[in-house]
């Protein structure tokens, strides 16, 4: 059987597309170490600062969307921009104005919100809601449109549908939720909202988004064998359907037997998907040390204790440290379990990208492409080494700063170190392919 | 597909985790004689390569057996033995 299928290179993004989002996502995790680091200081060198008592403090709110749309966000939409070309077939339209300025939204959205939260300045709250929620929508709307015109069906589009979807439904209570907090006489504040948003977005735009980008990219970067492909046509659509009964059940019922159930069924979905990952990643044909496969294991083993934990919550067995217990658990799920995926994909992403764009500059020319940096050069070893170390100890201090608020300081630091290195890791890449680009354009001009 | 018409040169990097099966065939194919095909075996398709090989004058087919394995042949476009082989 023939299947000649027509190449584009013109459905590769230009480089700098997912690039800046990349480079753009470790800055943010920077500024939320800098914030803890300051607290930290400040609650060790005299100041009565009561810090991690409750999720609706001040330092929670704002360090958790320092990561989750300064940082997560950040990294996803840059990949959602190159990975509708590879498996779709098509770019997000729009060309580079859409990038632009979903990109500008993001990172001046993120800022302005930072801002209002620690000033409670009821106008940025508004105009952080504006931008965040622009910035967003423009990405969905292209996204969903890139995905509809895709040349080729997958399950991994199916599972970006979804999770744009999702996007769509988080964003439009993440920006009442932003309303509700700068004039909260006018709009009122309803806290159930805070689940739905938590839900929609976690479970939704970032666990549907990481689930279809595995089914490509784990088997492609870690040669193992495939997901079962009724496996990869259900999963997504199954834990979708479990989102919206979960996050309905719990906004009317919250506390009642039904839905603890739900978000039990919810939260069995994503055990199942990561039992199947590493299963898969066990069956590596070159089982090699690898810093992906190990931030991989370290999220499924995250995700496992946060289903524990919120198991015992959910039974109401903690009693009166509750709110401690909820905290942890939010650290374990959203940088256990999140962001080691996304920085164990970005060891990956970054240097294939960059080699593939490098490739691109050489035209053809044998010995150009000879001299180009392998993959683990591009991207040193010892680097994403030390970067998983960093992680871990970012990690321990993060859950352990719950529970003695005192290491506040010490995690905050080790925050700042992980994350500095890993822009100098991307901006060194990024200043690689530069080059290669600016020679490319000497060799070619007459 | 009769084999015994040209000479083929099999590369299997179906173990091989991107980008080496690109650089790996870039290299055969830069010292690939005139009347010689390579064979590259692969887990999926090797969509960069394509036009880097077209760039350096080779042309390629498809072929995707039941096996799963699926099989890139390339050849230098003024080899019309295979061209008559392989474009069909």
């Amino acid at each position: 059987m023939n299947r000649d299928t027509p190449l584009n290179f013109d459905f590769v993004p230009y480089w700098t597309i997912p690039f800046r989002f990349f480079l753009t996502a470790p800055l943010f995790a920077l500024i939320a170490g800098m914030a803890l680091s300051v607290l930290g200081g400040m609650l060790l060198f005299g100041s009565d600062t009561a810090l991690w008592q409750s999720r609706w403090f001040k330092e929670v709110i704002l360090t958790l969307h320092l990561v989750t749309i300064g940082t997560v966000t950040m990294v996803m939409v840059g990949a959602l921009f190159q990975v509708t070309s590879v498996v779709g077939g098509c770019l997000l339209p729009g060309g580079k104005v859409v990038p632009a300025s979903v990109y500008g939204c993001l990172t001046l959205g993120v800022m302005l919100f930072s801002i209002a939260m620690l000033n409670d300045i009821a106008w940025l709250f508004a105009a952080a809601a504006c931008l965040l929620v622009l910035g967003l929508m423009i990405l969905a709307v292209c996204g969903l449109l890139a995905v509809s015109r895709a040349h080729r069906s997958s399950p991994t589009l199916m599972a970006m549908r979804l999770s744009l979807i999702s996007l769509l439904v988080m964003i439009a209570v993440g920006g009442g939720l932003l309303l509700m907090h700068g004039y909260p006489e006018i709009v009122g504040f309803d806290r159930r909202w805070t689940d739905f948003h938590l839900l929609w977005g976690l479970a939704g735009w970032v666990g549907l988004l990481i689930m279809g980008v595995s089914f490509q990219v784990i088997p492609m970067f870690h040669v193992t064998p495939s997901f079962n492909l009724n496996f990869q046509r259900w999963t997504p659509v199954v834990t979708f359907l479990t989102l919206v009964a979960a996050s309905v059940i719990d906004f009317f019922y919250a506390g009642g037997a039904v839905s603890s159930a739900a978000k039990g069924l919810l939260l069995a979905c994503f055990g199942v998907y990561g039992i199947q990952v590493w299963r898969l990643l066990n069956k590596r044909k070159r089982k090699i040390e690898d810093v992906t496969v190990m931030l991989w294991k370290t999220a499924i083993s995250s995700l496992m204790g946060f289903m524990v934990i919120q198991v015992v919550l959910e039974c109401g067995w903690f009693g009166i440290v509750n709110e401690k217990a909820w905290l942890l658990n939010g650290v374990l799920l959203v940088f256990g379990v999140i962001v080691s995926v996304l920085g164990g994909m970005l060891q990956k992403i970054i240097p294939f990208l960059s080699y593939l764009h490098m490739q691109r500059f050489c035209a053809g020319n044998f010995e150009a492409i000879k001299s180009l940096p392998h993959m683990r050069a591009i991207l040193q070893i010892k680097h994403s080494r030390y970067f998983y170390r960093l992680h871990l100890s970012s990690l321990l201090f993060l859950m352990l700063m719950i529970l003695v608020p005192e290491v506040t300081l010490v995690a905050g630091l080790s925050l700042c170190l992980e994350f500095s290195l890993l822009f100098y890791m991307t901006a060194r890449v990024a200043v690689m392919v530069w080059k290669a680009e600016r020679n490319s354009l000497v060799v070619n001009v007459p | 597909m009769d084999g015994c018409r040209v000479k083929i040169i099999d590369l299997d990097v179906s173990d091989l985790e991107p980008p080496e099966p690109y650089s790996l065939a870039v290299q055969c194919l830069a010292t690939l004689p005139d009347d010689v095909v390579l064979n590259m075996m692969h887990r999926q398709e090797p969509f960069p390569l394509y036009q880097t090989a077209d760039e350096m004058g080779f042309l390629h087919q498809t072929i995707y057996p039941a096996d799963g394995v699926i099989h890139i042949y390339f050849w230098h476009k003024s080899n019309r033995a295979a061209a008559n082989q392989f474009s069909k």
